[in-house]
């Protein structure tokens, strides 16, 4: 029998050869240390500067990833539908907050983009950390600075950003 | 000979309503302070006494190999401290919100309970998923009946039709005949069960672990690269890079536990094989989750052939074809997440660890492990050579 799992387990990684915050927002008697935030948040900011669109759309899907597979678990589970899931609310409540009328502000880290990440992090029960919301808030940002506000209010998904 | 270790998954039905009523019984009497997380679990009614029996003797001969650690085991009881709590609940019947936030154990969830098992380091717990137990249960069964004898095929049926509908290959009734094929399906349940353990046992001895990491990399990658990237540890984030080293650090401390069975009782040589042979269980029906979600998010002639050469058509069409995604980012992700080495690397490591063990080496080829980190170091050389960056 160990032969069979054993030439079964070949044959699988044979396969797989060939593919190449609510924190901020519910003020709490713990509530995150805005100095340490903001430290967080700049050094996130700064550390895409440059970087294209696509990639800060990658970093982000990462983190979120990352928050969503927190824990001690014996194996990886896919977390894609979260990760989408997310990704589509940040950006609806993105272009709901941009794309109103309503003018943007210059306040880095603006609470309009805090907001809509714990938002939809609420929307897929993420349970973000304060560092989380301060670098997704930062990738966030750095993609609407990064688009046109005609062109992020016409994204229908992120996956359209270049 | 038969020993205990050989019979059918699962023991006696009397056996086990006893160990579903002695658990009610025990909750009622628990004091509040300690036991919240077994009163909440009870209250919420998520408890489900999935072969209460086996999670016992399993965990009872783990913890034999590290006495100091625990003083003894209990299973679906109220908390003790110093004790190995473990708890079987079915995740499906889990409320979104996380359950037990209060008592300290976050993301208690069914998505991130996904993953079949869960440690938590702080109160000495670990949760077993019984929708997952089952859902293994269902597709080992259908492999040793040859109903579906690849096992990627019976997990992607048990998923087609709902395990509801494939009651009939766990349940604890119907897994208690003696047959052959249920004898086999016992032990390699039992071994699934007992790596299981094992790592989230190793999770509770090393703690909270902490690994330093450098920074990511940073470079202007392709939409194909983008997926490729995830192979190479100096391209991705560096949470995820410790991450990885914590799960390996569990597992290794787990081989431990695993590598001393041999020695353990009069039937330690049988144990110890049946435990290899369930650890080796594992990555199959972890592979095969992978290959599944794979085939859903690729554009790839190649991958798809060859699932739909071991699907079938009509499998292939229901549980690939019909879930794809919208959007296909790629496969190589999916085989390389961010939380867990991949599964080729962890075998690789727990065999290179068993070797040092009292038992040795457990069989586990990492001859295609080794293949694959051949590519994949090849790849990321390439990716990080190209001097694309910013």
């Amino acid at each position: 029998m160990m032969r069979i799992v054993t030439a079964s387990l070949h044959s699988l990684a044979a396969l797989t050869l060939l593919a190449p915050v609510l924190l901020l927002a519910q003020p709490t008697s713990s509530s995150p240390d805005e100095a340490r935030f903001r430290e967080i948040y700049q050094r996130q900011y700064n550390a895409v500067k440059g970087v294209a669109s696509d990639m800060v759309v990658m970093e982000l899907r990462d983190r979120i990833e990352l928050v969503a597979s927190r824990g001690s678990q014996v194996g990886a589970a896919s977390n894609d539908r979260r990760v989408r899931g997310f990704e589509s609310a940040l950006l609806q409540g993105l272009q709901a907050a941009h794309c109103q009328g309503a003018t943007a502000t210059a306040a880095r880290p603006s609470p309009a983009v805090i907001e809509k990440v714990n938002s939809a992090a609420t929307a897929q029960r993420l349970r973000t950390e304060s560092a989380d919301v301060a670098e997704v808030s930062a990738l966030a940002q750095r993609l609407l600075d990064s688009q046109p506000r005609e062109r992020w209010c016409a994204l229908k998904s992120l996956d359209d950003i270049r | 000979m038969r020993t205990n270790l050989v019979r059918p998954l699962g023991g006696t039905i009397t056996l086990f309503m006893y160990m579903s009523c002695a658990a009610v019984n025990v909750f009622a009497q628990a004091p509040a302070s300690g036991t919240s997380i077994a009163a909440k679990l009870q209250s919420a009614g998520v408890i489900d006494a999935y072969f209460p029996e086996v999670v016992l003797e399993v965990a009872t001969a783990l913890t034999k190999a590290a006495p100091e650690q625990w003083r003894g085991v209990q299973v679906n009881q109220a908390h003790r401290a110093g004790w190995l709590n473990i708890y079987t609940i079915d995740a499906r019947r889990l409320p979104d919100d996380g359950l037990l936030d209060n008592e300290g154990v976050p993301n208690f969830t069914p998505d991130n309970l996904r993953g079949g098992a869960l440690a938590h380091e702080d109160s000495g717990t670990i949760f077993l998923n019984t929708a997952m137990s089952k859902r293994l249960a269902a597709a080992t069964s259908m492999t040793q009946n040859k109903v579906q004898p690849d096992i990627t095929a019976a997990i992607a049926t048990v998923d087609a039709v709902g395990l509801d509908a494939a009651r009939k290959y766990w349940d604890p009734a119907a897994l208690s005949v003696d047959t052959p094929a249920n004898q086999r399906t016992g032990w390699l349940l039992r071994g699934v069960l007992a790596f299981v353990l094992a790592h989230e046992m190793g999770h509770l001895r090393i703690g909270h672990a902490q690994f330093e990491e450098p920074d990511r990399l940073r470079l202007k990658l392709t939409p194909r690269q983008q997926d490729e990237r995830r192979a190479c540890p100096e391209l991705v984030e560096k949470e995820a890079r410790q991450r990885q080293k914590v799960e390996l650090a569990a597992d290794l401390s787990g081989v431990t536990l695993l590598g001393a069975q041999c020695r353990i009782g009069n039937d330690g040589q049988l144990r110890h094989s049946i435990y290899m042979l369930g650890t080796g269980w594992y990555f199959l029906a972890s592979l095969s989750d992978k290959l599944i979600e794979m085939g859903r998010n690729t554009d790839s002639a190649v991958i798809a052939k060859a699932l739909r050469a071991k699907l079938g058509s009509q499998l292939y069409e229901q549980v690939i074809a019909a879930q794809a995604r919208e959007t296909r980012r790629g496969a190589v992700a999916l085989a390389f997440p961010l939380s867990h080495p991949p599964d080729t690397a962890r075998m690789q490591a727990i065999e290179n660890a068993l070797k040092s063990t009292p038992c040795g080496g457990g069989g586990l080829d990492s001859t295609g492990a080794q293949m694959l980190d051949m590519f994949r170091a090849q790849m990321c050389r390439s990716l990080i050579s190209q001097e694309s960056g910013r």
